[in-house]
């Protein structure tokens, strides 16, 4: 070859090795510039093609797309089975001057690679909005769960009764729950946990607290056995075979004896503090479960626990989110702290200051750890004075 | 959690081992699924109708994990058999009592009548 023969062959190649490093930053930069799947594959057949020489192109799979003249003779083809379970995705390209020499059959090999990540991001991404759209629903339905129980400004007016409830759940979809409502010559009030966690979780609740307060309403002079019976058969009727059942402590406060009686179904102890005299009102006392939680057996006979609510009385009904909650060595609040901590501020006059003191000493204990479960505090406190302790 | 399922001289035991919790749902589903299918076959049913859960290496168990129990005790009694816990750690003990789902679930101790 003469010289300046060899000088323009020498230069033919170095602008077609120029041209094929453009067209593969083209290749690469395929990704970042378009969203859409089949766009990006559009672009991505359209570079290899120049880069190949190729004739034709064609993919098939969820986003078919092909150029150049279709004739499968002397084809090479690359398959990519979707790892999600989804169609295969297939890529042929074909030349008729010559065959695909070992490097270009690696390049189609990149190509298929990048058109498959591109049709699997492309999945991902739909899933992903998919879930989102769930995610939010759950969100909104979990929300108007909550809806059924009482507000903050929603507190029932008993005389010599001061009374505290709040529940704050640990995801918005929580499963505690709590009411009251003033019946025949006093107050019920109840507070459970329903098992499980999220929307059905959410969705019991809002049940277990319609079912209370429809038997408040309809049998306003039932003791509480009675309330937790009824509710117990609607439970157990609605859940059936589906193995969840709610932990329940159902009450009644009478005004004319000053008594406080209740029931426990599975639900963590609920703490009475007697008020501080001369005997210092000694420990508080647990009123433990007597029978299972509800909605496992058709029937539950609790036995019902009564005492009278002098003045300064404290009844503190919890969710075990309180008495669980772990501290950044892994310490939970545990039964006993508990338990002082109620015998500590019950000389606090108001039941909402009371319930204040609890939830910001179970906050303390937690510091930066994650709020574990739910947590919910029912504050009974009889009478507006004794403040000898605090 | 480690399961595993052991029929030994015509006892079925389901034996469980570490925390029992939310996470581990899916796993136990399917391995009581798999006992289940053995159970409804005419051939291999557990024997007296009993089928054990040994908790005695569950270290922790939350109410997703009694949940899950309480799934297996309505299932058993559906398909006409019946649950025992035959063995468990201070920690289930505790809770079962607390629960009073101890008066639930047939013990080794206290069988349900």
């Amino acid at each position: 070859m003469a010289g300046s023969a060899l000088i323009d062959d020498l230069a033919q190649r170095l602008n077609e090795s120029n041209d094929r490093l453009l067209a593969l930053f083209d290749l690469v930069s395929v990704e970042v510039r378009s969203l859409d799947a089949s766009e990006r594959i559009q672009r991505i057949i359209s570079v290899a093609q120049r880069l190949l020489n190729a004739d034709a192109i064609a993919v098939s799979g969820p986003f078919p797309v092909s150029t150049g003249r279709v004739n499968p003779d002397g084809y090479c083809h690359s398959e990519f089975p979707d790892v999600h379970d989804g169609p295969a995705i297939r890529v042929d390209v074909g030349r008729f001057s010559s065959p695909f020499l070992s490097p270009e059959k690696k390049l189609i090999g990149a190509m298929s690679s990048l058109i498959s990540n591109s049709v699997r991001s492309h999945q991902l991404h739909e899933q992903m909005v998919a879930q989102e759209v769930v995610g939010r629903e759950h969100e909104l339905a979990a929300q108007l769960a909550q809806g059924v129980l009482p507000s903050a400004g929603d507190t029932p007016s008993v005389d010599g009764l001061s009374v505290f409830g709040e529940t704050r759940p640990a995801k918005s979809a929580g499963g505690d729950l709590f009411t009251w409502a003033l019946v025949d010559g006093g107050l019920g009030f109840a507070v459970g946990d329903v098992s499980g966690k999220g929307l059905p979780a959410a969705v019991l609740m809002s049940t277990v607290v319609n079912a209370v307060n429809e038997a408040f309403r309809n049998q306003p002079a039932a003791g509480p056995e009675t309330v937790m019976e009824v509710v117990n058969r609607w439970v157990w009727r609605l859940l059936s075979e589906a193995g969840m059942f709610v932990t329940l402590i159902i009450g009644r406060f009478d005004l004319a004896t000053h008594t406080v009686s209740l029931v426990n179904a599975g639900h963590s102890p609920a703490v009475f503090q007697l008020p501080p005299g001369e005997a210092d009102g000694g420990p508080a006392r647990r009123v433990h479960a007597t029978a299972p939680p509800v909605g496992i057996l058709a029937d539950i006979s609790p036995n019902v626990w009564s005492t009278r609510m002098d003045e300064g009385s404290v009844l503190v009904v919890g969710s075990d989110g309180l008495t669980e909650q772990m501290d950044r060595h892994d310490v939970m609040f545990g039964e006993e702290r508990f338990d002082r901590l109620v015998s500590q501020v019950s000389p606090v006059p108001t039941a909402a200051e009371l319930g204040r003191r609890i939830f910001a000493a179970v906050d303390l204990h937690a510091g930066a750890t994650t709020q574990g479960d739910d947590r919910t505090l029912v504050v009974l406190r009889r009478g507006l004075t004794h403040a000898k302790r605090s | 959690m480690d399961i595993t399922t052991t029929l030994v001289e015509g006892r079925t035991t389901l034996v469980l081992n570490g925390r029992f919790d939310a996470h581990e749902g899916p796993q136990f589903e399917a391995e009581f699924a798999a006992l289940s299918a053995h159970l409804t076959d005419p051939t291999g049913g557990p024997e007296g109708g009993i089928v054990n859960f040994d908790l005695g290496e569950v270290g922790f168990i939350d109410s997703s994990g009694l949940a899950q129990l309480v799934r297996c005790h309505k299932a058993l009694a559906a398909a006409g058999h019946q649950m025992r816990i035959v063995d468990m750690s201070s920690a289930v003990k505790v809770i079962l009592e607390m629960t009073k789902l101890d008066l639930v679930f047939g013990t080794a101790d206290q069988p349900v009548p």
